[in-house]
């Protein structure tokens, strides 16, 4: 079979010979479908987008409570002074110049806590010996300590006694 | 701008649409067994393209040859699921029952058929030169392929279809 034969062969049996086309209703249909698919597609990947921003919020959620505490500066101590009721005057007078004696061990335990924490003015005011002038006025002082842990320490000063 | 954009794309889809769904068809019809099977292989081969309007190449030519070539792959990817040769050598057999084998009917079945045997490539490098009379050059623009590629499946398909409608003759 040469080239010429094989050619008129072949358009003889050609399989479109006896096609008319696409109908008007079917290119009509077609051209819907198809001009359709763009948004189609769009609102498919609307669910999935809306998932995945809902699940990265809930790990930024989950990340932020359950973050472990590092590098965090510690808490301000909370120190609150409180003046007592003035006590009763006492029926024995005391020495005006006598000033205000503290036991060794509070000392030091004061002198240590002076340097481990830090103190508001007000605290460190009512930590000063009181001035002989003012001794017969100073009233009794309290010392309130709250740490993070929530224990409470409360000091009593009261001028030439010891504190509870 | 989202939206612009989404309307361009629509009114470039249109336009490959308008200009080349008849096209397509035709070709479709010849790589294919049957109008339905063309029929759905146009319909998908354009919504590839508003899958993915970003992958249609810009101008009339390119976007033709890709859509050219997006109707021969869907061609192979047809071919590989169904397995259509070995099917074609049986429906080769129903031609040659009848006693008038001139008869026009049987013979576009005939050459149908035997194109059919045809991988799809060169199935569709054999339609486009010889049926549809596009040159070897623009049947490789629109193939994607060299044109000593496009010649040598020219050649294989001539071969191939003389041995076919040979055999057919000579019963």
């Amino acid at each position: 079979m040469n080239d010429e034969k094989f050619r008129q062969r072949l358009r003889g049996g050609d399989p479109f010979a006896d096609e008319t086309g696409l109908t008007p209703e079917e290119v009509r249909e077609m051209r819907r479908t198809v001009l359709t698919a763009i948004p189609e597609r769009r609102r498919r990947l609307l669910p999935a987008l809306a998932l995945a921003g809902a699940a990265a919020v809930a790990v930024l959620i989950a990340l932020f409570v359950f973050r472990p505490d590092t590098g965090a500066p510690p808490r301000p101590q909370r120190v609150a002074t409180v003046t007592a009721p003035p006590s009763p005057p006492s029926r024995e007078p005391e020495p005006a110049a006598q000033t205000p004696v503290l036991k060794k061990t509070e000392k030091k335990t004061l002198h240590h806590r002076r340097h481990r924490r830090s103190m508001s003015p007000d605290t460190l005011a009512a930590l000063e010996p009181p001035q002989p002038a003012e001794q017969k006025e100073t009233p009794i002082r309290e010392i309130q300590f709250s740490t993070p842990g929530g224990t409470r320490i409360i000091w009593t000063l009261t001028p030439g006694k010891a504190s509870h | 701008m989202d939206t612009s954009r989404q309307r361009t794309s629509t009114e470039r889809l249109a336009g490959l649409f308008d200009a080349h769904h008849e096209r397509l068809f035709r070709l479709a019809c010849r790589l294919s067994s049957d109008r339905e099977e063309a029929r759905d292989l146009v319909q998908e081969a354009f919504l590839r393209a508003a899958r993915r309007p970003a992958a249609v190449p810009e101008g009339e030519q390119p976007g033709e040859a890709w859509l050219v070539r997006t109707l021969v792959n869907l061609c192979r990817d047809r071919y590989r699921r169904l397995g259509v040769r070995s099917r074609v050598h049986e429906s080769l057999r129903k031609p040659e029952e009848t006693d008038h084998p001139e008869d026009a009917a049987v013979a576009r079945a005939t050459v149908k058929a035997a194109l059919a045997t045809l991988a799809p490539r060169r199935r569709a490098a054999i339609v486009l030169h010889e049926l549809e009379g596009v040159p070897v050059r623009e049947v490789a623009r629109l193939l994607g392929i060299a044109e000593v590629t496009v010649r040598w499946h020219l050649l294989a398909a001539r071969r191939e279809l003389a041995h076919v409608l040979g055999k057919e003759d000579r019963r």
